[in-house]
């Protein structure tokens, strides 16, 4: 009989959910990568009910993990485990998967971060703070700009002779630029090339400014699918990237770890609270509070008529 | 008719400050809690490149004159350690701009102070002075003690709330208090009252050192309830300046005792020496030397922050990082600014205390535990 804990990252872009044995880190059983399409909830939903077709039930649930940027939210409703931010979920899958990892560089749909890993702990980290130049988001949407499937863009890139070289500072000018430089008769190619190039640039420029690179290096989140931007990196710190099986679920990996984690040391059975929670009659609504000046906005999420989790307040007196 | 004075928020310093106040002879309009509407009004009126410790403070002072003040109070005014000294010219030039006539008040160790009090109180004697200044400074003391308390304990409370609830309480209560006796007895039952706090001292508790610039670090707006945020996390806070601190730093004696006594500053600015050589203002040259000190001190861990535009906690900004290789201790760095959002400086200083703690409490892993691993091409 298996038994399995579930990793949920509901990002801005995808939101992935891995099944991992209960006693293997290593053997997963089910990654979903599913588009977020500014819905978690329902993106959510569609995850959970892909679970339950498949025969999963929930007395064989040890624990769920949430992160990503809608954790809370997410995290509230489902019951979970632990809900724990996506540096520290990224960085536990890194060295679950390889131990010897010294550096990891994870960009997803909205942001990018830099884990520096030393004998298996995290000494240091940096995340995106100005702006998301360089993340999926807008590797997306030049994708859909230029007409190519965001699936082929590395592909574009390898087959490009002499990249152009991009503004990569802003998501604007980079793409003004763009426009520019196929005004001047550059190929889609080169274009792509040269957009690969920037965001690697402007990650290791702003990103990881002043951090000291050393490999082993992983390279995960969504954009590691992107082999342009794998070989922009290599060029640029001279150094090979690894790739780990689950790049793109890395998030959802490290937050079932974390459950794993929550569950033996609270010695707990798991909160959670069903694949079908997702199907209740759930409501979310923005409230603001009244009572002071601050006038915050707080998330209300009642099932089935019932208030099941409040918070967004700064006083915490709706949370519970 | 007595004189209606108001002053800004500082944390809850209010409790101490409203006191001083009266007692000097003032009415004292304390302006509501620091809220949204305090930042909006201070970013409307203040120039977009102040910092944010002057758009709140402005606010609050345009919310005091709101309900009825005629006399604004401000630590610094004319000298200062930053742009602190020409703050109290800027709020009488944007009040007045506004259609706010007030006077100002500026409160600092100096004769100044005296001489500016005298034209409002003409009746304070010297000596009621120095009695209030007296109960004023015990007070302030115990505010501190109050407040030190509840963050050394909150991390370990067994009941989520009761650091809070009981600081609460003793606030309030130290705001009644006037007699010099009584708040003697307060200090007691100060100390009892938190000792009765059940705690879990089994917990995994990591200590971190704060420092950074001197208003962020009392005020819980701007920083958006931090303190509570880190303590129920499970993180024991220590702040490098108090405001007792700060009254003190700011005597000339004091500094001079500072370049020959080994007092605490002497060894900040000791360890501090390698990276910056001589006073760059603000708290520029303590930041660093206080991170040092709380290594030394064998805190895990040191968070760092200062407003955006901040000049001297910028130099130190980017000292840090060499600091945190040097001494082996890990620093976070935070901006703050008005819009810096709740989530995003939430999941840092997550991730960052999460760091720390894996690294504190997680067994080491096995160096031969390598598995094999699988690359996608």
């Amino acid at each position: 009989m298996n038994q399995y804990y579930i990793g949920v990252d509901v990002g801005s872009v995808s939101t992935n959910i891995v099944v991992m044995d209960s006693m293997d880190n290593k053997k997963l059983y089910e990654t979903l990568y599913i588009r977020t399409n500014g819905q978690p909830l329902e993106s959510l939903n569609e995850g959970f009910i892909t679970l339950k077709d498949k025969g999963y039930c929930m007395e064989d649930i040890l624990g769920v993990g949430v992160t990503g940027s809608a954790r809370i939210l997410v995290g509230n409703i489902i019951g979970a485990d632990s809900i724990k931010n996506e540096i520290t979920a990224h960085a536990v899958a890194a060295i679950d998967t390889y131990p010897q990892v010294k550096t990891v560089i994870e960009i997803g749909g909205q942001d990018s971060k830099i884990i520096l890993i030393r004998n298996g702990v995290v000494i240091d980290f940096a995340m995106n703070t100005i702006c998301a130049a360089g993340t999926g988001s807008f590797l997306d949407q030049q994708s859909f700009r230029l007409k190519i499937p965001i699936e082929e863009f590395g592909d574009f890139a390898l087959r490009a002779d002499e990249p152009v070289r991009i503004a990569g500072r802003c998501t604007v000018f980079a793409e003004t630029d763009m426009v520019h430089k196929q005004q001047e008769g550059a190929t889609k190619e080169q274009i792509v090339a040269g957009l690969c190039e920037a965001l690697a640039r402007n990650y290791i420029n702003n990103v990881a400014k002043g951090k000291s690179i050393e490999a082993p290096i992983l390279f995960q989140g969504g954009v590691a699918f992107n082999k342009g931007i794998k070989r922009a990196f290599e060029q640029e710190l001279a150094a090979q990237l690894v790739i780990p099986k689950h790049f793109n679920v890395m998030g959802a990996l490290g937050s079932a770890i974390l459950a794993k984690e929550t569950v033996r040391d609270t010695k707990k059975k798991t909160t959670f609270k069903g694949f079908d929670i997702m199907q209740r009659k759930y409501k979310l609504k923005r409230v603001a509070c009244q009572d002071c000046p601050n006038a915050c906005e707080l998330t209300e999420v009642t099932v089935e008529g019932e208030i099941a989790a409040k918070w967004g307040d700064r006083c915490g007196k709706w949370q519970k | 008719m007595p004189v209606k004075i108001t002053f800004p928020h500082a944390g809850e310093y209010y409790v101490v400050f409203k006191d001083l106040m009266t007692n000097l002879g003032f009415e004292v309009v304390v302006p509501p809690p620091t809220s949204q509407r305090t930042l909006d009004l201070g970013v409307k009126y203040a120039p977009a490149q102040a910092c944010l410790p002057f758009k709140i403070t402005l606010g609050n002072l345009i919310e005091g004159i709101e309900k009825g003040a005629d006399v604004v109070g401000m630590i610094g005014g004319k000298t200062g350690i930053c742009r602190l000294a020409y703050y109290s010219e800027m709020y009488q030039k944007i009040l007045a701009d506004n259609g706010y006539s007030v006077d100002l008040l500026a409160v600092k160790v100096k004769k100044e102070f005296w001489d500016n009090l005298k034209k409002h109180q003409p009746e304070l004697t010297f000596r009621q002075f120095i009695k209030t200044i007296r109960s004023f400074w015990r007070k302030l003391i115990l505010f501190e003690l109050i407040r030190e308390k509840s963050l050394e304990l909150r991390p370990y409370e067994v009941k989520k709330g009761d650091c809070t609830r009981i600081k609460r309480s003793f606030l309030q209560e130290l705001e009644q208090t006037t007699d010099l006796s009584a708040l003697k007895a307060l200090r007691h039952k100060i100390i009892k009252g938190f000792a009765s706090i059940p705690i879990d001292e089994n917990r995994k508790v990591i200590k971190i050192g704060l420092v950074g610039e001197f208003f962020l670090l009392i005020d819980q707006f701007s920083t958006m309830n931090m303190e509570e945020f880190l303590g129920n996390n499970g993180i024991l806070l220590k702040y490098s300046l108090s405001f007792s601190e700060f009254f003190i730093g700011s005597l000339k004696q004091k500094r001079f005792l500072d370049k020959y006594l080994p007092t605490h500053n002497h060894k900040v600015y000791q360890f501090a020496k390698e990276y910056i050589t001589r006073p760059i203002g603000g708290h520029g040259r303590e930041t660093i030397g206080e991170a040092v000190v709380f290594r030394q001190k064998g805190y895990d861990g040191v968070i760092h922050l200062y407003p955006f535009s901040c000049m001297p906690e910028v130099v130190a900004g980017s000292i840090t990082s060499k600091v945190s290789v040097d001494w082996q201790i890990p620093i976070l760095s935070i901006c703050m600014d008005e819009h810096t959002g709740q989530a995003g400086f939430q999941t840092r200083l997550e991730a960052f205390t999460d760091m720390i703690k894996r690294k504190k409490f997680m067994p080491p892993q096995n160096e031969n535990d390598i598995v094999h691993l699988e690359v996608s091409q």
